[in-house]
């Protein structure tokens, strides 16, 4: 077990390619960490230099406040979790399970308690005497696993270890996972570009973009307090809609401009109007309503005209795709509505579910004041949806 | 062991009038387009071939006008009780036995060095192929001149420098070792390039899973890299075991089979034979000896490998087509 500190980190390619800029952030023992980004991001990038097969060009890497960038993974004594196919497809799972105790000199007697061990844990003991290519990939991944909490790590490092498996069977090892690291307390990191699997994994995350740290903190943190736009839109089970509203004006009612659509503005918005009467606003699909054209009562909240692009049934939950002008719109609703597809709606988005950003900046000004929280049905439709 | 796989088929049904023209056709059109080069094929290789094995059976002398003769197994006779068939055979097993795991050492250190190279590697790995892109006999007499112990610039260099350099070619004693060198100089770089392509096919998250696991450069090697190349050691030594059989015209050029016989292996003894006696039914009965040889020994070596493959699990179950009625 291990603390883990990044100072400063930066890794440049040939001077050129900057892959990770300045990143800094502290990892705690027992930890389940999340490095979270799209591709090119650099999350790749840090976890490499944590485990030590890449050498970071500037910054410090400490483990237990002990410096490590001058030692190699197996002096970190960090275990690692490859996207697929890294078993050695000559040897059976037992034997790659056993290799890295075998070439530390442990006595077999030893050796093959241990395997035994953690085949358990990880329910691979019938599949032990199989080679990689006689195991499908989500057994091949248990192995893989397994190869690397045998030798109880200080740290250990997961790229995209479940990336490639199939729905539901990414679903249950991202439950196993979970409880295997709370069982065991072994510090981890995983990479993934998957936020439901950051969200439902990890203890915390750091969120990066084009190399840039862009928030560490708690999945909840992070969903309800992004710090600007772009964590807003990536992170979450569905992208944040956002409108950059232009020309607003106080006339008879306050309204502005999205996609080329007037837009009804709440009072909300007066002090977030930048000075060249400019607004960024983000909603989450759970905080935004479609209703016929010209139904009347909605509450408090920003309203526009569209027509339905597309709407799917989630089986829960209804999400509806409306087309406003150039740009679009995307919604939560109950899953018995019923909408055609180029249907005039309203659009209304609730005051309380509204986050500002900064036009200019993209960062964010204000948060929603009442958390979308969807439900529990809502968020298993999503997650299956992805 | 894995149990057999039964894949069912249901057989074919009842052919039309149709079908039975369309299918006169096609063969027609598969005749005319194979014909030719089954013609070439039968008059280069097929005939030849069932001559020189009518030839084993006979007393065939091209130089001496006597009628050929049926002797049977004489000509095989002849050959297992002579002494120096026995001397070539034992010689040209030494030389495989040497030169060809020496040859897939050396290639193996090359390829791992070629393949440890960040830039260069097509570059120099085209240089190294010069030496199997030569003729053999050009190799002969480049090899010839190097070696020559009075005039040859590697006997001069040697003598510069205060040794008593051996007569190489001329040498009974070193004869035999310089045409494995020359075996070695000319077709190391084929085993290096068969080895330098099985290394290239191990993913880098291999390499970097043993980094992860504490495993070093040796043992990484010994317990990762060399079983995983397994399959490309054996392509290139059943490759270069056939080839070394057929070893002739080095020796032709380097030794003509001497001093005395010391370098006179089957493929110079059958020369001898037949272009140099005119012994031809000796000479086809060698031949023949010489391809039987090769066929059971090469299909050993497959069998053994494939034994070991069996043994460790790596084979895919024996599949089994049973054919059903409709």
């Amino acid at each position: 077990m291990a603390s883990v500190t990044l100072t400063n980190l930066v890794k440049s390619y040939g001077g050129v390619v900057h892959a990770v800029r300045d990143v800094s952030f502290a990892i705690e023992d027992g930890e389940f960490f999340g490095l979270l980004g799209p591709s090119g991001s650099g999350k790749t990038s840090v976890l490499r230099m944590l485990a030590g097969l890449e050498q970071p060009t500037s910054g410090s890497i400490l483990f237990d406040g002990v410096p490590v960038e001058d030692k190699t993974p197996q002096q970190r004594n960090i275990a690692m979790v490859f996207e697929q196919n890294a078993l050695y497809p000559h040897m059976t799972a037992r034997q790659n399970i056993s290799y890295p105790l075998k070439i530390a000199g442990m006595p077999k007697p030893q050796i093959a308690a241990a395997v035994e061990d953690v085949a358990q844990m990880l329910n691979i003991a019938h599949l032990i005497d199989r080679r990689a290519s006689q195991m499908s990939g989500g057994q091949q991944q248990r192995v893989a696993i397994a190869r690397a909490l045998v030798r109880r790590p200080n740290l250990l490092c997961l790229d995209e270890p479940i990336a490639h498996l199939d729905t539901l069977l990414r679903a249950r090892l991202r439950g196993e996972l979970k409880r295997l690291q709370r069982s065991l307390g072994t510090t981890s990191v995983i990479v993934t570009h998957d936020p439901i699997e950051a969200m439902t994994m990890t203890d915390r995350l750091a969120l990066m973009r084009e190399g840039q740290l862009q928030q560490v903190g708690t999945p909840d943190e992070i969903h309800n307090k992004p710090v600007n736009a772009f964590v807003a839109q990536f992170f979450g089970l569905h992208s944040m809609n956002l409108f950059p509203i232009d020309h607003v004006s106080d006339g008879a009612a306050l309204s502005g401009q999205f996609g080329g659509e007037t837009v009804t503005l709440p009072a909300i918005v007066r002090d977030m109007i930048s000075r060249d009467a400019r607004l960024l606003v983000g909603a989450r699909p759970s905080g935004v309503d479609v209703r016929r054209a010209g139904a009347g009562d909605a509450p408090e909240g920003m309203r526009v005209s569209g027509k339905v692009y597309v709407s799917e049934q989630l089986g829960d939950a209804l999400l509806v795709t409306v087309q406003i002008g150039s740009g679009t719109v995307q919604a939560l609703v109950p899953h018995d509505r019923d909408f055609a597809i180029d249907e005039p709606v309203d659009v209304v988005i609730d005051a309380n579910a509204m986050f500002f950003f900064d036009p200019d900046t993209q960062e964010t000004r204000r948060f929603a004041s009442r958390l979308a929280v969807p439900t529990a049905a809502l968020v298993q439709a999503a997650a299956l949806s992805v | 062991m894995a149990s057999p796989v039964t894949i069912r088929v249901s057989s074919r049904p009842k052919d039309s009038a149709a079908t039975v023209r369309h299918n006169r056709a096609e063969r027609r059109a598969t005749l005319m387009l194979l014909g030719p080069a089954l013609t070439f094929l039968g008059l280069l290789s097929i005939w030849p071939f069932a001559y020189l094995l009518y030839a084993s059976f006979t007393s065939y002398q091209l130089a001496i006008p006597i009628p050929t003769e049926w002797v049977g197994l004489g000509n095989f006779r002849r050959i297992f009780a002579s002494s120096r068939f026995w001397s070539s055979l034992s010689i040209t097993l030494i030389f495989a036995l040497v030169a060809v795991p020496l040859q897939i050492a050396l290639g193996m250190g090359l390829a791992l060095l070629l393949n440890g190279l960040s830039r260069g590697r097509e570059i120099y790995a085209s240089l190294f192929l010069i030496p199997m892109m030569l003729a053999p006999i050009v190799v002969g007499f480049a090899w010839n001149l190097f070696l020559n112990p009075i005039y040859g610039p590697l006997n001069a260099l040697l003598r510069g420098m205060g040794f008593q350099p051996p007569a190489w070619a001329q040498s009974p004693d070193w004869a035999l070792p310089t045409i494995v060198l020359v075996d070695i100089w000319q077709w190391t770089p084929f085993v290096m390039v068969v080895l330098l392509a099985g290394l290239r096919s191990i993913p880098n998250r291999i390499f970097e899973a043993a980094r992860v696991d504490g495993s070093n450069r040796w043992q990484t090697f010994v317990h990762i890299v060399l079983p995983m190349l397994i399959p490309y050691m054996t392509v290139a030594f059943v490759l270069r075991f056939i080839d070394s059989f057929k070893v002739f015209d080095v020796v032709y050029i380097l030794t003509k089979g001497g001093p005395g016989t010391s370098t006179q292996n089957l493929a110079y003894y059958t020369y001898d034979m037949g272009f140099g006696r005119f012994d031809f039914g000796l000479a086809g009965a060698l031949s023949i000896v010489q391809l039987v040889l090769l066929t059971v020994g090469t299909m050993s070596i497959l069998a053994m490998v494939r034994r070991r493959g069996r043994a460790t699990g790596s084979e895919l179950p024996p599949v089994k087509i049973e054919r059903v009625a409709a």
